[in-house]
């Protein structure tokens, strides 16, 4: 089968309006991402009702931009891909509307995509995608496992039982005071740490899932407890110790989810790969799996795009996947079909 | 002139396609909460039976609200993304002036929930004073003071029966008072509630 096609690509599940196309699913020729991060910031946090309202202002000069730089014009592509969910409703609803209205008008074929997809997918851009593959997909949003025996076939061997880690780096950030968003602001005063507080494992049911609220919790009490007694918080050996108490935990899931399934590529998805240390520990960890080939996607395509969006989406137009006019946002959308 | 007419401000949705003055088509349905799924297959059926290809659309008339938030903003998906991509004008009016019609001192009062209407006084088509919020207590109080009123609308909340006008003389008024749009990226919905009311 020709792997050619080009996909035009809409995203607005959280807080970027983005649009992207794509051709052949790894080559970008349009990558447009209007982040709404400086408007949330001053929120403290993503406002999901700011979010919708911001996407409605974006989406028409993102359109433009991405159809102008991309040197194609809407006629020759060949679907449109777009991100059913899951995510925000109201912020979803807008690209979904976006992409239907495409659909219409120039009549093509609607192509739905699971934004979980996308973050691995994203892994197109860098590097051959070899199955077996298990990714490890970390954002604000999601803490996933997900075990992929062929193309777009997806199996989630572990996700979290509470916060995303993402989730759990603001929320920690907010009681040490670091602002919004927490994963970049810890990531950077970690350097700067060493150990000196100590905080309780994790545990969790199932065997590969992951549980960050418990450290989220004792971090707070932590907090509390140096200021009741009138001793001054070390905020970096504080950030030091979350971070390597959580990317233990991930690290210890991914180990774990590597020996007892057949793996021939590992590959790094979301937000949150962007962290520094969890870059060096995955790398140091897969040296002693030589066989296991390792994916760390630049920064460019690990926060939220369209471009992702794009590159699923050309496997999924190519396995005959397809969305009509009375399709949907789905906020729960579900991974495994 | 092929014109197509979108609201979806409050709980129905209606489609249209007006050509010369004349509605050629039209999708008029309770659609609460649904609007979203019916949007696009209401505007290829109502293109289907115009005999309209997309690409001979000329111009988008829509109601920019006030009315539910999810509600208003995807009419206003589907006219910034046309205007993105072709030479489509947009045009917009607001959800009162489309239950009121062409009729003479109607007060339009749609559900703003927590006890509160989005409401307006419509006279001929044209708004009196612009959309604002009102409590129930407010209308009732402008309900008395204005015998000579007709009020139209979510009349459930001041304890009557919903009354609706004719849709179709609705439209022929939204569209002969819209406004053109002149800088599409700029156009947002009309929300009455600010950014300030969704911070914690
Ligand atoms: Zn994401």
């Amino acid at each position: 089968m020709s792997n050619k096609s080009l996909i035009c690509a809409i995203e607005t599940s959280c807080d970027e309006t983005a649009i992207a196309f794509i051709e052949n699913g790894n080559k970008v020729l349009s990558n447009i991402v209007s982040s709404q991060i400086d408007t949330h910031r001053a929120f403290g946090g993503v406002m999901p009702e700011v979010a919708s309202r911001l996407h409605i202002e974006q989406i028409s000069v993102v359109l433009k931009e991405a159809i102008g730089k991309s040197g194609v014009t809407m006629d020759d592509v060949d679907a449109i891909a777009f991100t059913q969910g899951p995510g925000l409703i109201g912020s979803l609803h807008i690209g979904v509307l976006a992409s239907k209205t495409l659909a219409w008008y120039f009549k093509k074929p609607l192509v739905p995509v699971h934004h979980i997809a996308g973050h691995i997918y994203a892994n197109a851009f860098v590097t051959e995608i070899k199955f077996p593959l298990l990714a490890l997909v970390v954002s604000g949003g999601h803490t996933e496992l997900v075990y992929m025996k062929e193309d777009y076939d997806f199996e989630i061997l572990g996700t979290t039982q509470d916060d995303a880690i993402g989730e759990a780096y603001d929320k920690v950030a907010r009681v040490m005071e670091l602002g919004y968003p927490g994963g970049p602001a810890i990531d950077a005063l970690a350097k700067q740490g060493t150990t000196q507080y100590v905080l309780p494992r994790v545990r969790t049911e199932k065997p590969l899932d992951f549980s960050f609220s418990g450290l989220k919790s004792a971090v707070l009490q932590l907090v509390l407890k140096e200021e009741k007694h009138g001793r001054e918080l070390n905020k970096a050996n504080l950030a030091y110790t979350f971070q390597e108490a959580v990317l233990d935990e991930v690290l210890l899931k991914t180990k774990k989810a590597i020996e007892t399934v057949e793996v021939r590529q590992v590959v790094l998805a979301g937000g949150v790969s962007a962290n520094s240390r969890l870059r060096d520990r995955l790398t140091k960890m897969m040296d002693s799996y030589p066989n296991i080939a390792l994916s760390i996607p630049p920064l460019w395509c690990t926060t939220d795009n369209a471009a992702m969006i794009g590159a699923a989406g050309a496997v999924a137009f190519k396995k005959g996947i397809r969305a009509d006019f009375s399709t949907s946002a789905n906020a729960g959308f579900d991974l495994e079909v | 002139m092929k014109q197509l007419f979108i609201d979806t401000a409050h709980r129905h949705l209606t489609v249209a396609c007006v050509e010369n003055d004349v509605i050629v088509s039209l999708f008029h349905q309770d659609a609460f909460k649904s609007q979203s799924e019916k949007v696009m297959d209401a505007i290829n059926e109502c293109f289907t039976e115009a005999d309209w290809q997309p690409r001979q659309l000329e111009s988008v008339i829509l109601t920019q609200g006030p009315g539910s938030y999810t509600g208003v903003r995807i009419a206003m998906t589907v006219a910034k993304v046309l205007a993105s991509v072709a030479p489509i004008s947009i045009f917009t009016t607001t959800s009162l002036q489309l239950i009121a019609g062409s009729s003479k001192n109607t007060f339009v009062l749609l559900d703003a929930r927590s006890s509160r209407a989005y409401g307006g006084l419509v006279n001929e088509g044209l708004l009196v004073d612009d959309a604002s919020i009102f409590t129930i207590e407010q209308v009732q109080q402008l309900k008395e003071n204005h015998p000579d009123w007709q009020f139209a609308g979510d009349l459930h909340l001041i304890k009557e029966t919903e009354r609706w006008m004719d849709i179709k003389d609705g439209i022929m008024t939204c569209i002969r008072y819209a406004t053109l749009v002149e800088d599409i990226d700029a156009l947002i919905p009309l929300y009455l509630k600010s950014n300030q009311e969704y911070q914690l």
